[in-house]
């Protein structure tokens, strides 16, 4: 490897500006939301791999090709838990440059799939070889940025999670503008449009990579002290990673963000539907053709709150303390969701809104807010590496939240509950879930002083 | 300067996506859609 992509080189000089640092993981993180933008493939990579024309009946081809975003998940999970000792070891930059080269490689592998029409390709592309480069590319800049933004370790990192949560935004229509740009005849573009957005995602991710500096050792921001209070739950101290997954500590906030997704992304998966099964009745084509495009607002919404929240709240946890804005999401998190059947009863869709935004900013928050918690619990030593191993509670969740929302929305249709009403004990189930959440929060103790690093 | 010109290459596509989500969410607020409980009587 040369020398340029080792840590020792990203050294920042003293009089470089730690505000450089920001955009540099934002470049980055919001690159790989692009997954989160994966379904607008879905027809045609189906329609491609198949050999269909994009009017065909696609259900089935496009239930395989959605294992890409599956498995390209799976392994963000993975590769985060598996590689962040190498993380931390390497440095920013060399893993940035690691996380280009897995997740614009998978694009490009993709492309070659789409090319040979084989899905094994598209899978082993985007699902596995991307799906390592997301892993690396989310925890990348987490431990720079706490060790950059000490005094504000929740807005530093919420700033590069919400760009996390921008890549989706931004991911969906560029690829659905490229689509339309590449297509010609039976050409859905698909192919063209893979290419071009690895060429695209090279420069924003290099970009980062070029950008990024980690402090000299012993830096920190003008007229700062670090607080050495004992018992307080931010720690001086630092626990290395393979100690901190054995403690109790690791394992509540591992529940804490699990309970937290759950609860959240089983109605960002059903928003759409949600709102056009609770809101809007059936009717004729065009009817149903306004309420699909209503339903999908409704989601673009959500999704703008989710952005959001990761900022805002990840910045109000600074003041407030992790522990207690936790608190707020899961008790403010519960009791709107308990309003939520009040307001498909009263067929009030302004309410309605407003508490699934509120609700969705917290999602959006609680993912912002986890590294700088492991940050006050575990120190700054090996945060990104923690990190990586507790974002498996993600993995976990994007399995269960979607799994419990749907199971149970399916029995009360089955048991003849009208279709406006069937999401009313979904909301129950989910402030269940944020108590077993808050339970957990409340459980967090600072570590025992016999884990930090001697 | 630096500064800014770094921050406005990651700003512009972040805003270009919002941008997008805004319009995407604007039927919602047009009053072209009947209540599910009016259409079910």
């Amino acid at each position: 490897m040369p020398h340029f992509l080792d840590r020792a080189a990203t050294v920042a000089s003293p009089d470089f500006n730690r505000w450089l640092v920001p955009p540099a993981a934002i470049a980055v993180h919001m690159c790989i939301g692009q997954v989160y933008g994966f379904s607008v493939f879905n027809k045609p990579l189906a329609a491609e791999i198949f050999n269909k024309p994009l009017t065909a009946n696609l259900a089935a081809e496009i239930s395989d090709v959605q294992w890409a975003y599956s498995i390209a998940l799976i392994m963000l999970g993975l590769s985060a838990a598996v590689f962040g000792k190498w993380v931390e070891r390497s440095g920013p930059r060399k893993t940035m440059v690691a996380s280009w080269l897995c997740f614009c490689g998978g694009l490009l592998i993709g492309a070659l799939g789409v090319h040979f029409k084989s899905l094994a390709l598209v899978l082993f592309g985007y699902g596995f070889v991307g799906g390592i480069g997301l892993g690396l590319g989310y925890i990348s800049p987490v431990s720079t940025l706490v060790k950059w933004f000490p005094d504000r370790p929740g807005m530093a990192t919420g700033m590069a999670i919400m760009g996390f949560g921008g890549g989706a935004l931004i991911g969906s229509p560029l690829a659905q503008m490229l689509m339309d740009y590449f297509k010609s005849g039976a050409d859905t573009g698909a192919q063209s449009t893979l290419i071009a957005m690895a060429a695209i995602y090279t420069f924003f991710m290099l970009f980062g990579a070029t950008l990024v500096r980690v402090p000299a050792e012993g830096w920190k921001p003008a007229g700062w002290e670090p607080r050495q209070k004992s018992g307080a739950m931010i720690s001086a101290a630092s626990v290395p990673v393979d100690t901190a997954w054995r403690t109790p500590q690791f394992w509540f906030l591992w529940v804490v963000l699990c309970m937290n997704v759950s609860a959240g992304i089983g109605v960002l998966g059903r928003a759409s539907d949600m709102f056009q099964d609770m809101f809007l009745g059936a009717g004729d084509a065009e009817q149903i053709k306004a309420n699909a495009a209503i339903g999908a607002g409704f989601a673009g919404l959500l999704s703008i709150f989710n952005l959001g929240g990761r900022f805002v709240w990840s910045s109000v946890s600074d003041k407030t303390g992790r522990k207690r804005v936790y608190c707020i999401y899961f008790i403010l998190g519960a009791a709107l969701y308990a309003l939520l059947p009040w307001a498909q009863q009263t067929q009030s869709k302004v309410l309605f809104v407003a508490l699934t935004a509120v609700i969705i900013s917290m999602y959006g928050g609680g993912f912002a807010t986890i590294p700088a918690y492991l940050k006050d619990m575990f120190g700054t030593y090996q945060v990104g590496a923690i990190h990586g191993r507790l974002i498996t509670s993600w993995s976990m969740a994007a399995v269960i939240g979607p799994l419990l929302i749907n199971k149970l929305y399916a029995s009360r249709v089955a048991a003849g509950v009208p279709k406006a009403e069937a999401y009313n004990g979904t909301f129950y189930l989910m402030c269940g879930l944020l108590a077993l959440g808050l339970v957990a929060n409340l459980l967090v103790t600072p570590v025992d002083a016999k884990h930090h690093l001697k | 300067m630096k500064l800014l010109c770094y921050w406005l290459l990651v700003a512009i596509p972040l805003g270009w996506g919002v941008t997008k989500s805004v319009q995407k969410s604007l039927p919602l607020f047009r009053g072209d859609a009947k209540p599910a409980a009016v259409i079910a009587k």
